[in-house]
């Protein structure tokens, strides 16, 4: 089913950008302190609400649960440092804050003596509780992933070690320096979803990781691992490019990779699922890249989750207020304009640009379709602009896909007139998600007042017909030989429950 | 001659009796068919209405002023609570000129969730007689209470109430109102 390594070609559409990670990568991984605050938002990324559950100005522990998901569609938040916790306000709306202390008081982990004798819902119970979530960008939840793939069973565990991002590498250093990590938390997987392979897929340009990935696996016992290696092309990191390069199978927006029979992960959510496991620790730390041509020492950073990025910044002597950091990656990620925008367990990396240059101003579309080529999804982006400008929502869903985009950005870097295509099509989306939901509404409402409509008709029917009244009281004398009967009865057979 | 146009009378008779009641017969069925067509004409319309029954268009509900749009007896400009984007849509559906609301009807509002001052409210019931979608709760000469979830805001329960406990707030996104 698998494709051989040698037959993977470059995926179709894409951009080929130089790579520059060779500079991040000269130093290893270095811990940032501890900022004075830090911040949790309340919605997820994927617009999922929870709930604090610790009062305002109450005293919190490292690793005590601070807020619950309202449904089951995201992840706990928990405190990664002790402090005091702080809801939202106007400096800080929507995002939790703790101010932290040096007290270092952390509650108690639950270790589990033997992960491996465990069974996989109770592991998947502790994955869940830890609060884990996808590390490669996009934050969805581990344990619903693994909880589908319990269902689905698919029979081979693709790890995602490509980092198609040119500026970001974070993965790349989490393999140079925790590599048993890595492949304890590929066991786990393993065991949990009692899959046969893995394979680690990893970019063509990264030889020396590569080597030092085959040592690692040759010495290996069990013959499980393999090594892909993929063809340097932004973005076959994303989970549905790099599953149809591998598999040879497309897949749509409303399927995952379970339904070509594999499960993804990045590299970075099996190291912590590992330690997750292991230590009985929530998830409070990961590696940021933090690069770009506005910071001389460019490098990856051991952070706790909360960190705002102005305290990175100013770690690394970036003091300018005027520089916009990008959070998320070159590509696909956001402007952080405010002080509370902290680092979430789905932000790998901050960019820096050089100084505060203005943007490109859009010229107008002269349909040269070179986003066209570029698009790994072979949607038609100029079609998709010009319907979003002229509102026709409904064909922009039906005939043309738009739910299909899976926002690379590849679009934007190639656009000679600078539109900003990727921004139009996010909002184009939320839009048609409000018409949906608001149809939704009113159909639902609609349903609710056609029965109160035939409700108050079969009423005045009745009532005109005059059958409205109560049943005919039962004549006495029949009633006391009724009972009669029944005592008769219960004479001979007695209850049991007497 | 003449016995040939004697014999051939019946044959005509029949013909053109047959092609008669074959004209009668696809009349009745095309006007049958333009009918249903009027009717999937409302059904268009009512589907793009927001469904808040809440008569601020002059009409007793959606479905009769979708009706009334179809007849070409009301303007598309009436319903407050679809605001511009329900005029733009019905305009484009009907070929017709966009226009902007006529206020004389009301005006745009943000979604709204109506909630009863439970220590004010008397169990008259009379609220729960006006709302369209039995989105509130009670009985006799006990407290009422509005399904949140299935309130759409259309106000109509405010007016009857006879204590005046009803009052229409917005409905945020923050997490101090869930």
């Amino acid at each position: 089913m698998m494709k051989d390594q040698y037959t993977i070609k470059p995926m179709k559409g894409g951009v080929y950008i130089t790579p520059q990670k060779q500079q991040i990568l000269r130093h290893s991984i270095k811990k940032i302190p501890l900022p004075k605050q830090l911040f949790f938002p309340l919605m997820s990324k994927r617009g999922q609400q929870r709930k604090p559950i610790v009062e305002h100005g109450s005293t919190v522990l490292k690793g005590q649960k601070i807020a619950v998901p309202l449904n089951a569609q995201t992840v706990p938040i928990h405190a990664s440092s002790s402090g005091i916790l702080l809801y939202p306000n106007e400096r800080h709306p929507q995002n939790l804050c703790i101010q932290t202390d040096d007290k270092k008081q952390t509650t108690k982990f639950l270790t589990l003596p033997n992960p491996m004798r465990a069974t996989p819902l109770e592991l998947i119970n502790r994955i869940e509780q830890a609060g884990v979530s996808g590390m490669g960008g996009a934050g969805f939840p581990t344990h619903l992933k693994l909880r589908k793939a319990l269902q689905k069973q698919p029979d081979t565990l693709i790890l995602n070690a490509v980092e198609c991002d040119p500026y970001t590498a974070c993965d790349s250093a989490l393999l140079r320096e925790k590599l048993d990590s890595v492949l304890n938390g590929a066991i786990l997987v393993i065991h949990m979803c009692s899959l046969t392979r893995c394979i680690i897929a990893i970019e063509d340009h990264q030889t020396e990781l590569q080597q030092q990935l085959q040592q690692a696996i040759v010495n290996r016992p069990d013959h499980l691992f393999e090594i892909i290696t993929v063809p340097t092309k932004y973005p076959s990191g994303s989970e549905q490019q790099l599953v149809s390069l591998l598999t040879g199978k497309t897949i749509d927006s409303e399927q995952t990779a379970l339904d070509a029979g594999v499960i993804c992960f990045n590299i970075a959510t099996v190291a912590t699922i590992d330690h997750v496991i292991t230590t009985g620790e929530p998830a409070m730390q990961r590696i940021v890249t933090i690069s770009g041509p506005g910071i001389r020492l460019p490098g990856n950073y051991s952070v706790a989750i909360g960190t705002p990025v102005r305290h990175l910044l100013n770690h690394c002597n970036i003091t300018d207020d005027k520089i916009i950091p990008i959070i998320g990656g070159i590509m696909m990620g956001q402007p952080a304009r405010f002080m509370y925008c902290s680092i979430q367990k789905e932000t790998y990396s901050v960019w820096i640009p050089e100084n505060v240059t203005p943007t490109a101003i859009p010229q107008p579309c002269i349909h040269c379709s070179e986003c066209a080529y570029v698009c790994p999804r072979e949607l038609q982006p100029q079609t998709l602009f010009r319907l979003t400008k002229a509102q026709h929502w409904n064909q922009l869903e039906q005939d043309n896909y738009l739910s299909e985009c899976i926002e690379c950005g590849a679009c934007d870097l190639v656009c000679p007139s600078h539109i900003q295509l990727t921004q139009t099509f996010v909002q184009a989306k939320q839009r048609i998600h409000a018409i949906k939901q608001s149809r939704h509404k009113a159909l639902h409402a609609k349903q609710r007042y056609l029965a109160r409509q035939n409700r108050l008709a079969k009423h005045a029917k009745l009532k005109q017909q005059g059958t409205r009244k109560l049943k005919k009281p039962e004549n006495v004398n029949n009633l006391i030989n009724r009972i009669k009967n029944q005592v008769e009865k219960n004479k001979h057979n007695p209850p049991l429950n007497r | 001659m003449l016995s040939y146009s004697i014999t051939l009378q019946p044959l005509g008779i029949i013909l053109i009796s047959l092609l008669v009641a074959g004209c009668g017969g696809l009349l009745g069925y095309l006007s049958t068919r333009i009918k249903k067509q009027a009717d999937q004409l409302v059904n268009k319309i009512d589907r793009l209405l927001p469904q808040t029954q809440c008569a601020q268009c002059g009409y007793s509900g959606c479905r009769p002023y979708a009706q009334a749009i179809a007849e070409g007896q009301a303007d598309i400009n009436q319903c407050p609570p679809g605001g511009q984007q329900t005029i733009d849509t019905l305009a484009n559906l009907l070929g017709a000129e966009p226009t902007s609301l006529n206020t004389q009807f009301g005006e745009t509002k943000d979604l709204q969730l109506a909630v009863i001052t439970e220590s004010e409210c008397i169990g008259c019931t009379l609220c729960i007689k006006a709302c369209p979608v039995d989105a509130i709760l009670g009985a006799n000469q006990q407290m009422h209470t509005v399904i949140a979830q299935e309130c759409t805001g259309c106000e109509l329960c405010v007016a009857p109430c006879p204590v005046d406990c009803i009052i229409m707030i917005p409905v945020s996104q923050g997490f101090e109102s869930l």
